[in-house]
């Protein structure tokens, strides 16, 4: 083990102790501006938070193929997600070892190998190098790192999460509670099938990326941004989820350990999800296919739109109807989201064709209203005067905190805020050891095969 | 190395149920009206120079809808679209709506909600402020089909609210029937590269 980077199996802590500052930035009911508005904090955020714990990349649904791969985000780093031969995936990071091109410029595709545009080196879908240009002008270059750069993947219930930390936390437990919420979002799916699709809806808000943390679980919001959308659903003579009183409602908000979340709506919503449906373009005539064909489980219907359980897994995963919000952060004010809609291939085919039309209603009416309050809020937030926010609602005051110190509160409880900031605070606190993972150089084919014709050389 | 996405959109019509039974004639009904919009958007891209006669008949509805909506009279404007009308705005130029989601995907009845959304005063994102928004189209080029005309030009937006103006160009191409009235829109489409890339949100977008 080493911190010297030149060598593959460095591992580095890096940055400052801020110990002393988070905690003085981070209290247990309110939180300071700064957190939002200083990029110093933010160039940390990238190194501890999109790095050093794990990160939601990819699902397996969007890999089914060998040579299948797609380009994704971690923090700044781009990552591609490739499944190998053997049908196993690995996290590359797309930079070649040379002089740092990036290799890919696709969000996805199809590979035999990848090959660099500037001078041609080749690596392997494993990440190994495979050949280059002129092997014979380096000097023992069969000990220097040249495979591509590796995240650890970690995989539950098809979702790929990767990290970059030396010693992570093992995944499971990582997850906690939220592996159980995960794997119960499949399994509504028919056969557990379920499926990503490959092209994602993309919009960008000028403001913190923690923003959609702090919107996630915020269940009062829903009456007063998106009023609009809930006079659209009174005029249709829908009790849509949004409009109901978030003070009478036996919807719940729960913690589940490391900043993940969930706010289970379902309680709220006795006839199920689709009750709670607007009218929608396509809906009377896929509501008649289903009938036609004797579908009449509840279960089918309800699978046109979200299971109304909002699970947020942190840092960058949010499920929000037939979606997965996916949070990239780009700079202190300004943030990229991707909305992937999930597919339900074993269902019939009335129910991916109508939950196709589903999720652009909300991303119409709904979402430009908490984008515009993000915006407002960072605005807001430049006032360095007012150095703190309140995040206290809910704690002594209807908030209750289980054995296991989950706590449960209702939609209106900012106790899933107060969780997920608990965890900022545990990552940005120290430096956390990050390691880029490398195939050992004894392992590389090409490179033994180079040092095989070194040493003859030598010997010759 | 292939480029593109790994399971993209295939082209041609959507096939039938993974059964092998016959789908039922409603299903169908949908299907149909979106390979229709793929065909029609197909058709005009690749479509040979245009007619004078459907571009002389056509651009001024053309303009007027794009003027109409600028100055948010919205009755007039919704006034052009037949009561079967469709608005997609998809994410992608060789996007399907059978297969891919889209930013927008608007019935009639929609595009009503859209003009009452643009009111409301509790629509933050998209009135307060109010919106300035300025179209520009380009030539339009128009051939005569079966029930009336196709027709495409390119397209300019403009819109400013607050912070920085939002800006896109892209190309519509929209379908209009022969009715007492006139031409009337049956469907616009929207192709808009730059949202492959992200945009702000477009909850104004119409």
């Amino acid at each position: 083990m080493t911190d010297d980077t030149t060598r593959p199996d460095a591992i580095v802590a890096r940055g400052p102790d801020l110990s002393d500052r988070v905690r003085r930035l981070v209290r247990h009911d309110v939180v300071h501006r700064s957190l939002y508005t200083d990029p110093t904090l933010f160039d940390l955020e990238m190194l501890r938070v999109f790095g050093g714990t794990w990160v939601y990349l990819a699902h397996d649904s969007e890999l089914p193929a060998p040579g299948d791969f797609v380009r994704r985000q971690m923090g700044r780093r781009q990552i591609l997600i490739v499944r190998t031969e053997d049908g196993g995936l690995r996290g590359l990071l797309n930079r070649c070892t040379h002089r740092g091109t990036t290799l890919v410029g696709e969000e996805g595709g199809c590979a035999k190998r990848f090959v660099c545009p500037y001078h041609g080196w080749s690596f392997g879908l494993d990440g190994r190098i495979q050949n280059m240009p002129v092997p014979d002008s380096y000097d023992r270059l069969y000990e220097r790192p040249f495979d591509l750069g590796q995240v650890a993947l970690a995989t539950r219930a098809g979702f790929v999460f990767g990290t970059l930390a030396a010693d992570p936390m093992p995944f499971d437990r990582w997850l906690g509670a939220a592996g159980d919420w995960l794997d119960a979002h499949v399994a509504r799916y028919p056969g557990g099938r379920m499926r990503v699709q490959h092209r994602a809806l993309t919009q960008e808000y000028g403001a913190n990326w923690k923003l959609s943390w702090d919107n996630t679980a915020d269940g009062i919001h829903a009456t007063f941004a998106h009023a609009s959308y809930n006079h659209l659903g009174k005029e249709a003579d829908t009790d849509t989820v949004l409009a109901r009183n978030p003070a009478d409602t036996p919807m719940v908000s729960k913690t589940l350990g490391h900043g993940h979340c969930v706010v289970d709506q379902r309680p709220g919503i006795p006839d199920g999800p689709w009750s709670t449906m607007r009218p929608l373009p396509t809906r009377e005539a896929l509501e008649d296919g289903l009938r036609a064909q004797g579908v009449t489980d509840p279960a089918v219907w309800d699978l046109m739109t979200g299971d109304m359980v909002n699970l947020s897994i942190f840092p960058n995963l949010i499920f929000v109807g037939n979606q997965m919000m996916v949070v990239e952060p780009l700079a202190v004010n300004r943030t990229r989201l991707r909305f992937f809609l999930t597919h339900a291939p074993a269902a019939p085919e009335e129910v991916d064709l109508m939950r196709l039309r589903v999720d652009e209603d909300f991303l119409s009416f709904g979402t430009p209203d908490d984008f515009e309050m993000f915006e407002r809020v960072q605005d807001g937030l430049a006032v360095e005067e007012e150095e703190w926010i309140d995040i206290s609602r809910g704690d002594g005051a209807g908030d209750t905190v289980g054995a296991d110190g989950l706590v449960t509160g209702t939609v209106a409880s900012e106790a899933p805020m107060r969780a997920y900031l608990a965890e900022w605070k545990r990552l940005m606190a120290q430096p956390i050891p990050t390691t880029i993972r490398r195939a050992r150089i004894e392992d590389s084919r090409f490179m033994q095969t180079i040092r095989r014709r070194e040493m003859a050389k030598k010997g010759a | 190395m292939t480029a593109g996405p790994v399971s993209g959109p295939v082209s041609g019509p959507v096939s039938g149920p993974a059964t092998g039974a016959p789908r039922p004639a409603a299903t169908q009904a949908v299907i149909d009206r979106y390979d229709g919009l793929r065909s029609m958007v197909d058709r005009a891209l690749a479509a040979p120079v245009g007619d004078t006669e459907a571009a002389a008949r056509t651009a001024p509805v053309l303009e007027a809808e794009a003027r109409l909506v600028d100055a948010r009279a919205y009755g007039p404007w919704l006034d052009l679209f037949t009561a079967d009308a469709c608005l997609w705005i998809p994410l992608h130029p060789d996007d399907h709506p059978a297969r891919d989601q889209a930013l927008t995907f608007d019935d009639r009845r929609r595009l009503g909600e859209r003009a009452w959304h643009m009111h409301d005063r509790q629509a933050w994102a998209v009135t307060r402020p109010r919106p300035l928004t300025l179209r520009q189209l380009g030539p339009v080029a128009a051939w005569p089909e079966a029930e009336g005309w196709l027709a495409t030009c390119a397209l300019g937006l403009t819109h400013v609210r607050r912070g920085p103006p939002v800006t896109l160009a892209g190309r519509q191409v929209v379908a209009l029937r022969d009715t007492p009235a006139g031409p009337r829109i049956t469907a616009k489409v929207l192709l808009l590269p730059e949202l492959t890339l992200g945009t702000p949100h477009l909850g104004w977008i119409m």
